[in-house]
C-alpha cells in the first residue's frame, strides 16, 4: 500500500516540467504505481486543457494596423536619430536622469517661510512659463524632457526669491510648476521650492498629477494648453478634479518618482 | 518663451497620433553605431509573435481594449529602443511581459473606474470555435460560462499566474514578471488549478 502521495504543488510542477530531475524521477516512479495520484494528475491536465481552450478563444483584432503604426514609429525614431547623431549620447544621459526622475535639490539649509503656501507657489514669482512645443512633440520627446535637472545656480536664485536661507537637504524640491514633460520652461518664473513632505499636498502628489495629465494629453483627451493652464493656475484643484478626491490618494502621498537629492 | 495664459499656440496638433505616456517607459538611449534596421526587424518579428498573447494578458487584468492596444504599442516601441541600444537579449519574452504588466497596472490605476472594464465583461468575449456544430457550441458556451465565473473569482495573483502560464511563460519568467519567488508562483498556480479542478469536478459529478 502506498503512503506519502504526491503533493498538489509537486504534481502541478511535474506536469509543467519545473522539478529537478531527481525529484521528477521519484514522482514518475510513484505515478507508475499509484492510480490515485495518476487520477489527480489527469484532473489537473483536464482543467488545464479546458482553461487553455477557453483562453485562446478570446478574439484579438488583426495585427496589420498596429504593426504599420509600430513600423512608422520605429522609422521616425531612426530618422530622428540620424539627424541628430551628435546629441544622442547626451540624450541617453538625460533619459537616464529622467528615469531616476531627478529634479535637483539644492544643498542649502533653512526653513520654509510661513507666508508661502506649502502647496502652491507665489503666483507673482512663479506664474508658470512654457516653451513653444506641440503636444505631438511633447509626447514623442517625453523621455528627453522629464526630470530635466535644474542647475544649481538657477535653484539658488529660486530659493533666494522665496526668501529661503539654508534650505534643508531632502526637504525641498526645486520643482517646475509646469513640468518640462508638458512644455514647461527652465525659467525662474516656472520654478519654486516645493516642500517634499510638508502638508499633504506635497511634491509626490504633484508628480502623480503630472503623470496623469501627460497621459491625458498624449491620449488626446486634454489639450496641451489646458494641461499647462491647470498646472499653473492651481495644481491642487487640478489634482482634485482629475482624481475625483478632495484629499491626496494614499498611493500618491507615498509615490516617489523623483529621487531625493542629498 | 511664452506665459501660460496666452498659450493658444500650444494647442494640440490635430495630426498628432494619440500615444500613452508612461513615466516608467524606457528611455531613448543613443546607439549611433547600432544599425536601426536590425532592431526594427527583430522588434517587428517579436511583435508578430507576442502581440496576441500580450493583448490577452492585458485584457485579463481588466483593461479596456483601447488601452491594451496602446500599451502593446509602447511595449514594442520600448523593445525596439532596447534592442537598438544593444541591451541584453536574453529572455525577451519575459522582458516584454514584465514591461506590459507594469505599464498595465500603472494605467489601470490612472484611468477612471467607469472606463475600466469589469473583469467579468472582459471574460465574456470568448467565442466558441465556429467549426463546431450547434450542439457542441452550446456545450462550449456553457463550459465558458462556468470557467468565466471560476476565473473571475480567483485572487488577482492566482489569475495573473494562470494567464501568464497559459501564454507559455515558465515559473522563473512568471516570477520575474510579477516580482514573486518561484515557490510563490508554484503555490499560486496550484491554488488556481485546484479551484478550476474543483469546479470541473462539481459539474461532472
Amino acid at each position: 500500500m502506498l503512503e506519502n502521495h504526491i503533493s498538489n504543488t509537486d504534481l502541478v510542477m511535474a506536469i509543467d516540467g519545473e522539478l529537478p530531475v531527481s525529484r521528477q524521477r521519484e514522482i514518475d516512479e510513484h505515478l507508475h504505481s499509484c492510480w490515485r495520484c495518476r487520477a489527480r494528475r489527469a484532473q489537473y491536465e483536464r482543467s488545464i486543457e479546458e482553461f487553455i481552450t477557453w483562453h485562446t478563444a478570446l478574439p484579438v483584432p488583426p495585427p496589420d494596423g498596429p504593426m504599420a503604426r509600430l513600423r512608422a514609429r520605429m522609422a521616425e525614431a531612426s530618422q530622428r536619430e540620424e539627424r541628430i547623431p551628435v546629441r544622442s549620447n547626451r540624450i541617453a544621459y538625460a533619459g537616464l536622469a529622467a528615469m531616476a526622475g531627478a529634479i535637483v535639490f539644492v544643498l542649502m539649509w533653512g526653513n520654509f517661510p510661513s507666508n508661502v503656501s506649502a502647496a502652491t507657489p507665489n503666483p507673482d514669482q512663479t506664474p508658470g512659463m512654457t516653451v513653444p512645443v506641440t503636444a505631438n512633440e511633447v509626447c514623442e520627446q517625453r523621455e528627453l524632457d522629464e526630470g530635466r535637472p535644474v542647475s544649481s545656480s538657477l535653484a539658488d536664485v529660486v530659493f533666494s526669491q522665496y526668501g529661503i536661507r539654508d534650505p534643508q537637504p531632502r526637504r525641498y524640491e526645486v520643482d517646475y510648476l509646469i513640468t518640462p514633460a508638458l512644455g514647461g520652461a527652465e525659467d525662474v518664473r516656472n520654478l519654486w521650492p516645493q516642500p517634499y513632505s510638508v502638508g499633504m499636498w506635497n511634491s509626490r502628489v504633484k508628480d502623480a498629477l503630472e503623470d496623469r495629465l501627460q497621459n491625458l494629453v498624449c491620449t488626446g483627451r486634454l489639450s496641451l494648453a489646458e494641461a499647462q493652464q491647470e498646472l499653473s493656475k492651481n495644481w491642487v484643484a487640478a489634482y482634485q478634479k482629475h482624481f475625483h478626491t478632495s484629499q491626496p490618494l494614499a498611493e500618491h502621498a507615498a509615490f516617489v518618482k523623483d529621487k531625493p537629492w542629498e | 518663451m511664452e506665459g501660460v495664459p496666452g498659450a493658444s499656440r500650444f494647442e494640440m496638433d490635430a495630426s498628432a497620433k494619440p500615444s500613452l505616456l508612461f513615466s516608467l517607459i524606457s528611455w531613448r538611449v543613443g546607439a549611433d553605431t547600432e544599425p536601426s534596421c536590425e532592431a526594427t526587424a527583430e522588434a517587428a518579428s517579436l511583435f508578430q509573435t507576442h502581440r496576441q498573447p500580450l493583448l490577452r494578458y492585458l485584457r485579463s487584468i481588466g483593461l479596456p481594449a483601447q488601452e491594451c492596444d496602446e500599451i502593446v504599442q509602447e511595449v514594442f516601441f520600448s523593445l525596439f529602443l532596447h534592442l537598438k541600444a544593444g541591451k541584453p537579449r536574453q529572455n525577451l519574452a519575459g522582458w516584454i511581459f514584465r514591461v506590459a504588466h507594469n505599464l498595465g497596472l500603472k494605467i489601470r490605476s490612472q484611468i477612471s473606474s467607469d472606463r475600466l472594464v469589469v473583469l467579468d465583461k472582459a471574460l465574456t468575449e470568448h467565442h466558441p470555435d465556429p467549426q463546431r456544430n450547434g450542439e457542441q457550441r452550446m456545450m462550449d458556451i456553457e463550459r465558458y460560462r462556468r470557467l468565466r465565473s471560476v476565473v473571475a473569482a480567483l485572487a488577482e495573483q492566482e489569475r495573473q499566474c494562470l494567464f501568464l502560464r497559459a501564454e507559455g511563460l515558465r515559473y522563473r519568467e512568471i516570477a520575474g514578471v510579477l516580482d514573486l519567488s518561484i515557490g510563490t508562483v508554484s503555490s499560486l498556480l496550484t491554488r488556481a488549478l485546484d479551484k478550476l479542478k474543483r469546479a470541473d469536478g462539481a459539474i461532472n459529478r
